[in-house]
């Protein structure tokens, strides 16, 4: 008996899934395209040592400049080093700092925006230093924080955070600025609830739906962010295969070997762009008077 | 206008100010010890004390912020650790090339944004307006050194039409100085063009639902005019917006692309002077790059009376 309604409800989950996806895929097929990419990045970037790859930095100056082909799936670059296994690690690098930087902006702004959007005199001091620090050029800033320390994967993460968290800051404090007006929020006022209660419980359920969309677009930001970080020469160190780093390698030997700039580059496009679509379809599906607005 | 011209200036003082101070932390506190780097690799100890004692960076760090600031307000960007030329001088130098990709990149962008973003407002929710939201996200999603290595290797390499890279004063010879700056200034503009296709789309489908429209239509106007007279006009304060908003993205982009064709601008110059060290020429082309979006912002808000005669300042 007891087994029976728990066959029932997982089939009734299953429906109801199912029929979530047929509406997924008849209003937003865009959205279902980008989570496959997405999907597909991350299975290699978990599985990066099983999918027939080599070391990565292995160096093989006999085997120089080779055309992609059976041995070499993606050709060699042009001190032997295999370009099917240095992409596919690629992966890894940025995947990690993309999520970690989307996390830790969400985290750092759903904070500060409440903060700055509830309280008029936080508002004044915390948006003027926002303010700076988006009009300084986020590469530069970057490129600055990881020059100075010194380029390993925590500090390309904490520079790319530092550089992008401003923005979703702004985004919280309006959608918070327009809901402590609402009568609920004033209710709760009035019924005595203390502000952090209000904050948590009535204001920061608002912001989420912005929150998601912001994030999304931050993680596909950070993830060029750092393949131009990579590509300068100012993002992790070069021993670790980055698509950026592999890009900047390939340069000298664009005119013989365009494999070595053109696939690190198309996976790079290929991830951003599925994020991309997950953000944009995002927007459409949460917050259907930011679509409008378009900003 | 004078009242207001005056306000807004002295109100992006303290945004400078912070700037200037956010700056100046962010290369101190993090570390990097530029008299060590001048001094080179095996320099004796005292030798680099020296160094350091000649540039005040022995000095407290709140002291050395204190003549940093006081210098600044006297228009003195101090005097590169590297070169020894005044940092004015250098940012004089280099800002040319920097400034003709961008307004080259502008003219690049907005015949063709503008327009695309009108055509997908006009048919929204067609297959026109999908192709167009899709072009553009694909533009939001190509890193620009990327596209860069796709333009030599396309337009320079294969096809010969343009230099791979390099550039040519236009005291020199104007008609290459243009042709170089062809594919530097495609490759900025990619980003801004998609970003400007959407904005300029949002806000013209906004536009289209009001009644005026609806009247302007009624009265048997062309559709031509409808858009152009009556809706786009109306649709431009958001889009000019946008424009004054990207300088600071739009400088980013000028970074890379310096980088990608070899160009001796302000980026290079700032990517230069971060590797060796030299702060007074970082603070000084970070500062200059806030002065520079402050102006835009001032001329974006000035030109809203341009479009919308309701606004007088």
């Amino acid at each position: 008996m007891q087994e029976q309604t728990l066959t029932n409800k997982i089939t009734a989950h299953w429906r109801s899934f199912l029929v979530k996806l047929e509406w997924t895929k008849r209003r937003h097929p865009m959205l279902l395209v980008g989570i496959v990419i997405l999907v597909f990045m991350a299975l290699l970037a978990i599985f990066a040592p099983l999918l027939w790859t080599i070391d990565p930095t292995a160096v093989d100056p006999r085997n120089r400049l080779n055309a992609p082909g059976s041995q070499w799936w993606f050709g060699t670059d042009f001190i032997g080093r295999d370009v099917w296994s240095r992409t596919i690690y690629g992966t890894r690098v940025s995947l990690a700092v993309g999520f970690a930087v989307g996390a830790m902006s969400a985290v750092t702004a759903a904070f500060f925006g409440l903060i700055a959007g509830y309280f008029n005199t936080v508002d004044l001091v915390v948006m003027r230093i926002m303010d700076a620090i988006m009009s300084i050029p986020h590469i530069l800033l970057a490129i600055a924080l990881v020059s100075m320390v010194g380029g390993s994967v925590p500090i390309v993460i904490f520079a790319i955070w530092f550089v992008t968290f401003p923005r979703a800051v702004r985004v919280v404090r309006s959608s918070v600025l327009s809901l402590r007006e609402e009568v609920y929020v004033e209710a709760a006022r009035a019924i005595g609830a203390k502000t952090p209660r209000i904050l948590w419980y009535h204001v920061f359920p608002g912001t989420i739906a912005p929150l998601m969309v912001t994030g999304t677009l931050i993680i596909a930001g950070a993830i060029l962010t750092e393949a131009i970080l990579s590509f300068l020469g100012a993002g992790i160190d070069p021993e670790t295969p980055a698509w950026g780093s592999m890009m900047a390698d390939g340069r000298r030997t664009i005119s013989m070997a365009i494999w070595v700039v053109g696939i690190p580059g198309g996976f790079l496009t290929l991830t951003v762009l599925g994020i991309n679509m997950i953000g944009d379809n995002l927007r459409d599906i949460l917050d259907p008077k930011l679509s409008r607005s378009g900003s | 206008m004078q009242r207001y011209l005056v306000q807004r200036i002295l109100s992006s003082i303290p945004v400078l100010f912070i700037l200037a101070v956010i700056v100046f932390a962010v290369l101190r506190v993090s570390g990097g010890d530029p008299a060590a780097i001048i001094a080179g690799k095996d320099a004796p100890q005292w030798q680099i004390e020296a160094i350091r004692n000649d540039l005040g960076l022995n000095k407290p760090v709140y002291y050395q912020l204190g003549i940093y600031l006081a210098d600044l307000l006297q228009g003195d960007l101090g005097q590169s650790i590297n070169s020894k030329k005044p940092v004015i001088k250098l940012i004089k130098e280099r800002i040319i090339p920097t400034l003709s990709i961008a307004v080259m990149t502008e003219l690049l962008t907005l015949p063709i944004s503008i327009p695309l973003g009108v055509l997908a407002a006009w048919k929204a929710n067609t297959w026109v307006d999908r192709g167009i939201l899709m072009l553009s996200t694909l533009g939001f999603s190509i890193p620009i050194f990327f596209l860069g290595f796709l333009l030599i290797k396309a337009f320079a390499l294969e096809i010969p039409w343009f230099p791979a890279a390099g550039y040519v004063k236009p005291e020199d010879h104007f008609g290459n100085f243009l042709h170089r700056l062809i594919l530097p200034s495609m490759c900025t503009a990619i980003i801004f063009w998609a970003f400007l296709v959407r904005m300029t789309r949002a806000t013209m489908i906004e536009v289209l639902r009001e009644d005026y429209i609806r009247t302007a239509r009624a009265k048997g106007l062309a559709e031509g005019k409808v858009l152009i007279i009556h809706a786009l006009k109306n649709a431009a304060l958001p889009i000019v917006t946008v424009i004054g908003w990207g300088v600071a993205e739009l400088f980013a982009g000028i970074v890379v692309t310096e980088q990608v064709f070899a160009i001796p601008g302000m980026g290079r110059l700032i990517v230069d002077s971060i590797v060796r060290r030299d702060y007074p020429v970082i603070q000084g082309c970070m500062l200059t790059i806030a002065v520079l979006q402050v102006i835009v912002n001032l001329l974006t808000d000035m030109s809203y009376a341009l479009f919308d005669p309701r606004i007088k300042y």
